[in-house]
């Protein structure tokens, strides 16, 4: 049809032609983004359940903060048993810090915690060879929650223009959201269990472990942003934080933890703040028992029970010199002008 | 600058827009200019490589055309041979070379101490070379008059749609129109963003998406078992052909719309019904540069039947190097030669067979036996393609043959999404096969129809596309 316009003719044509297929698309992607956002924010478990309700509705006194580390090795439930405090674990599998402060971010916008439980990988700081792609967890809380847009923003500087479709936030997420809106799972309060125990036997020196790239790897100042900020915000609204490094079972070449430019700088920090720093990698309660890890870094559940306990006492001892009046606990080791 | 990156997105549009807006005479300049900045934005200093290959092949030609010598002629040809195959021995072949001679003379118990050469291979090497080669050689040939426009010979080498990852184009096919006025017109933009948006489609929804299954299998072969191994290589059949079409897709949909023909490059080759008619279909433009070039000048066909044996197994051989600077390439350039020799040597033998069984009886039925087994021949043959070492791949070849172990999916979800790409793409080139006039979405009649139809492929690209801004696999190449 258009090959008999004239070229003028031709491209008003075209201009016809894009902007009906554009508005074809904006309403389909509308209708499109509609439905993902009601199968998502409909999940009644998993990872993405667990994220809403940390960002929307968490209202607990403890926050476990991290990755699947403390993901699936630390149990709200006993924290509370122990410490008498309502416990939340809002860590998530592969996640960074910055996914940790994002969090936080949009939790303190309407509830103050009492005491947020940090893990720290010794490497934590470093920069990340997939960069900030792991973020895009939180894309569906980009508009919705403008505290987290600069953390979603590190993706890419041309994020918010994709961020104009509706249905690219909840990329990748419609079998998830089907998967748990049909058939949930026992909510243990963010905690995942794990089952499977490590074979005593596994080959160490097979464990990925460039440890000599990682000493000098440089550090990525978003994520020791993101880590002072989690100590500061908590500090700020009277939270006690805590720095835990959970405990391994086996790790090839442990004396060289000691050395990352990550690790002295997260003690460091940690230090700066008076603030709790626990490095329980090596706790001999732990290391070396395969019966309490479901692999060579991650505790199953068996050895998460035994170490919230270990970590809620750690912290009732702590807290000993400590004064619970009203909300507030008043650390009084700190600083005046970080204690009000 | 890849092609699924928003830095494309933008930068195409700027070209097209300002390339109407000027003159004929000028838009030479601006697509040198936007292919140069393309090439550069990957690394300012490979585009020395580019013009050294351009001045050296525009000078060869210049001096093939002035004499009818043909010892001259040969002197200039081999010039330009010694550039470009130069370029690419040092850059791409150097050190898989050093390193294969220091193993087979450590072998020996003797020393061969030539250092490692520390460079960056330079995208698209082997494309580039090969397109200003075919020039060279057409126009010793007396096929191709030289080019005596500099810039548009420039353009020719570098025109950036095509540059990194092919098509291969011929300068008999890509010169002339790059001296010709293109006209805008509605048809070639809107077929051209058909093309454009089908390849996002194979490189986001299918190529990233198995990469992700294949990468945790293959980086980690000796975890898996043979099932498993097998899954991941039927998969890296799709990723290679998705991503690999895909970057022709784009190329020849971005070309097409500011009127540049560009030749197919794929022709949904996992419905081949053989081994030679799969490479009349996969990576069409390299596959005829091989014929034209290596194939035809050894005596093709006509020549004894070893001695075409022979030339069928070299020149796939090559090919195999051509693809990547290991002795996994080889190996499967070499069997895939093995395998297209043999699909002639065996071809009265098969026929005895399947008229024996009587498969002749039921067309359909055959062509679709003749397809499966095509298929999975050539999809179990890209282990060696994708495997990281020689070892792996024959330790994959053994499990896989040995089916041992069951199959381990990390995440279902991920399979799902696979599949379902897979899926999709299959269903519509059966159609394009098959179906062609029925069951039309993508070029129905009815303008409404074609609307929603590709308005739904973008909401299923943005709704399970995978955007890690993944490289394309061809770029190594």
């Amino acid at each position: 049809m258009a090959g008999s316009l004239s070229t003028s003719n031709s491209k008003i044509y075209l201009a016809y032609k894009l902007v009906l297929f554009i508005v074809i698309l904006l309403v389909l992607d509308f209708i499109g983004g509609s439905l993902l956002k009601y199968l998502y924010f409909s999940q009644q478990s998993g990872d993405d359940y667990s994220l809403n309700y940390a960002m929307d509705k968490a209202n607990e006194d403890i926050l476990l903060l991290g990755d699947s580390r403390i993901h699936h090795g630390c149990i709200p439930e006993i924290f509370t048993d122990i410490l008498g405090y309502s416990s939340y674990n809002a860590a998530r599998g592969a996640q960074s810090i910055i996914f940790s402060y994002a969090v936080l971010s949009a939790i303190l916008k309407r509830h103050n915690p009492k005491i947020v439980i940090v893990d720290m990988p010794p490497n934590g700081l470093a920069k990340r060879s997939n960069g900030y792609d792991k973020l895009s967890c939180l894309l569906p809380y980009y508009r919705s929650h403008p505290e987290i847009r600069r953390f979603v923003d590190l993706r890419g500087s041309f994020e918010k223009f994709k961020l104009i479709s509706r249905v690219y936030p909840f990329n990748s997420t419609i079998l998830k959201s089907l998967k748990e809106r049909h058939k949930p799972k026992k909510d243990w309060k963010g905690y995942v269990p794990r089952h499977k125990v490590v074979r005593p036997d596994i080959d160490v020196a097979n464990q990925p472990a460039d440890m000599e790239g990682k000493i000098i790897a440089d550090l990525d100042p978003n994520l020791v942003e993101a880590y002072t900020g989690i100590i500061t915000k908590s500090i700020e609204v009277g939270a006690k934080p805590f720095v835990v490094i959970l405990p391994r079972y086996k790790y090839p070449r442990a004396e060289l933890d000691y050395k990352l430019k990550s690790y002295k700088v997260i003690k460091k920090i940690a230090a700066d703040y008076n603030v709790p720093f626990w490095d329980m990698s090596f706790d001999t309660l732990f290391y070396g028992h395969n019966e309490y890890f479901s692999d060579m870094s991650h505790f199953n559940h068996k050895g998460a029970q035994l170490f919230s306990k270990v970590l809620a006492e750690k912290i009732k001892a702590e807290l000993g010199d400590s004064i619970v009046s009203g909300n507030t606990i008043v650390d009084k080791s700190l600083p005046d002008s970080l204690s009000q | 600058m890849l092609f699924n990156s928003i830095h494309y997105i933008i930068f195409f549009p700027i070209v097209v827009m300002l390339y109407f807006s000027l003159p004929h005479r000028y838009r030479w300049i601006l697509l040198l200019a936007a292919s140069y900045y393309f090439y550069m934005c990957w690394k300012v200093e490979y585009i020395i490589l580019i013009i050294t290959s351009t001045l050296i092949d525009y000078t060869a030609g210049l001096k093939m055309g002035q004499t009818d010598d043909k010892r001259k002629r040969k002197k200039y040809l081999i010039l330009s041979l010694i550039t470009n195959l130069g370029l690419l021995g040092t850059f791409k072949y150097f050190n898989f070379f050093n390193e294969s001679f220091r193993a087979l003379f450590s072998h020996y118990n003797l020393m061969l101490n030539i250092p490692e050469l520390k460079v960056l291979l330079p995208v698209g090497i082997s494309f580039y070379t090969f397109q200003t080669l075919s020039y060279s050689i057409d126009v010793y040939r007396g096929v191709k008059k030289p080019e005596r426009h500099l810039g548009m010979f420039a353009l020719y080498v570098s025109f950036f749609p095509q540059l990194v990852a092919g098509p291969i184009e011929r300068s008999t096919r890509l010169l002339p129109q790059l001296f010709e006025k293109k006209k805008y017109s509605y048809e070639n933009f809107s077929s051209g963003m058909k093309q454009i948006i089908w390849g996002y489609f194979k490189k986001l929804v299918v190529a990233d998406r198995l990469a992700i299954i294949v990468n945790s299998v293959y980086n980690n072969q000796s975890e898996h078992s043979g099932i498993t191994l097998l899954l991941a290589t039927l998969f890296f059949s799709f990723q290679v052909y998705c991503d690999f079409s895909a970057y022709s897709d784009i190329a020849i949909g971005s070309a097409r719309i500011m009127g540049y023909d560009l030749m197919e490059n794929f022709r949904r080759p996992f419905l081949a019904k053989s081994f030679p008619e799969v490479w009349r279909r996969w990576h069409i433009s390299l596959t005829t540069w091989f014929k034209d070039y290596v194939y035809i000048p050894m005596g093709g066909s006509r020549v004894s039947q070893s001695r075409w044996l022979f030339n069928v197994i070299v020149v796939f051989t090559i090919s195999g190097l051509w693809h990547g600077a290991n002795w996994t390439f080889i190996i499967w350039g070499a069997i895939h030669g093995i395998c297209l020799a043999s699909s002639r040597v065996f071809a009265g033998i098969r026929q005895w067979f399947v008229h024996l069984i009587r498969l002749d009886r039921f067309p359909r039925f055959h062509n679709f036996i003749r397809i499966l087994i095509t298929f999975t021949l050539f999809s179990l043959l890209a282990m060696f393609f994708r495997a990281n070492s020689l070892s792996d791949a024959f330790q994959i070849a053994e499990k896989v043959f040995l089916l041992k172990g069951s199959l381990y999916v990390a995440q279902t979800t991920m399979l799902l999404y696979g599949l379902f790409g897979i899926g999709f793409l299959m269903m519509v080139e059966i159609k394009q096969e098959f179906f062609d006039n029925k069951f039309s979405l993508f070029d129905n009649r009815i303008p409404i129809i074609r609307h929603l139809s590709y308005a739904f492929l973008v909401l299923i690209i943005l709704a399970v596309g995978v955007f890690d801004g993944g490289q394309f696999i061809y770029f190594q190449f």
